[in-house]
């Protein structure tokens, strides 16, 4: 096989190996960041919480209540009553878009942008 | 010239080659509905060594437009989206086979072909279907399933293409 493979196939594959990888971490980079986080509780809307303030705030979810925080920019839960804890493990998190659930209680954290996204420009 | 009974075979087969792996492909199960490896193009670069553009681009068409009657995509968004991204691949595969020469192999050739064709789809899926560049978010994945799609269909390519050379007189290298 490689001996079919011509220097320019090579160097050509290596450039365009580097060309995604560009691209995927271009692409992450740009992601908006929040600005605010909601809290909802089903369909409830409990919490709007701006990322630039630390704030910690309980949301009663259907077995329980979940504790949560926004420290340093970033929203995470840091408590709940349920089973797994999945939501916790979740951990910190900033990025216009993201979202942390707790399935059992029926409580959803979702993290805002108010800026259009900035990735407009790079269509061209 | 009007073509020989031979070479309107031989695009034939081409043709039916390129829609046998096109409806293949539509059975093979990917994460997300728009990821390819674009099997079909192995069709697309080996009547690239062997006909003119005019040709190619005849042979890309019926693929198209037959692979899509039977996997019942036709005039939906799919079609359109395999539609653009054949006829831009087949074009700038062809421009840069004609341009460099013997610089790159066939495999070389398919890995441009596949990254044109992403690139071409990710133009049309924003300029008529969302309208938002939201879906560049998509690039990225696009642009990974190029690089194995084209690889996967180069080297398929490349084995196929020693194959015929040794049956030699099956390919009429001149017409």
């Amino acid at each position: 096989m490689f001996r079919t493979l011509t220097v320019a196939d090579k160097v050509l594959s290596l450039t365009l190996l580097g060309v995604t990888i560009a691209v995927f971490w271009g692409i992450s980079s740009l992601a908006t960041p929040g600005s605010f986080a909601i809290v909802m509780i089903g369909d409830q809307l409990a919490y709007k919480l701006p990322l630039d303030a630390n704030k910690v705030v309980t949301a009663q979810g259907r077995i329980g209540d979940v504790t949560i925080e926004v420290r340093g920019g970033k929203v995470g839960v840091t408590r709940a009553d349920c089973p797994n804890h999945v939501c916790v493990r979740t951990g910190w998190r900033s990025r216009g878009g993201e979202v942390i659930v707790c399935v059992p209680n029926h409580v959803w954290v979702k993290i805002l942008s108010n800026d259009k996204p900035e990735i407009k420009g790079v269509t061209g | 010239m009007p073509r020989s009974s031979r070479h309107l075979t031989t695009m034939s087969f081409f043709s039916i080659v390129g829609i046998a792996l096109f409806v293949l492909e539509s059975f093979i199960p990917m994460p997300l509905p728009f990821l390819k490896i674009g099997l079909a193009n192995v069709s697309t670069l080996l009547a690239l060594y062997t006909f003119g553009l005019t040709d190619v681009l005849i042979i890309v068409l019926i693929r198209v437009v037959a692979g899509s009657l039977l996997v019942g995509s036709i005039f939906s968004p799919g079609f359109l989206l395999a539609f653009a991204g054949g006829v831009s691949s087949a074009l700038v595969m062809s421009a840069l086979k004609r341009m460099t020469g013997d610089l790159f192999s066939i495999f070389g050739i398919s890995l441009v072909g596949a990254f044109v064709h992403v690139i071409a789809q990710m133009f049309i899926v924003v300029l008529l279907f969302v309208q938002s560049t939201a879906v560049l978010i998509l690039f990225p994945m696009l642009l990974s399933s190029a690089l194995i799609g084209g690889t996967v269909v180069g080297w398929i390519a490349v084995r196929l293409h020693q194959i015929l050379e040794r049956m030699g007189s099956f390919i009429p290298r001149a017409f």
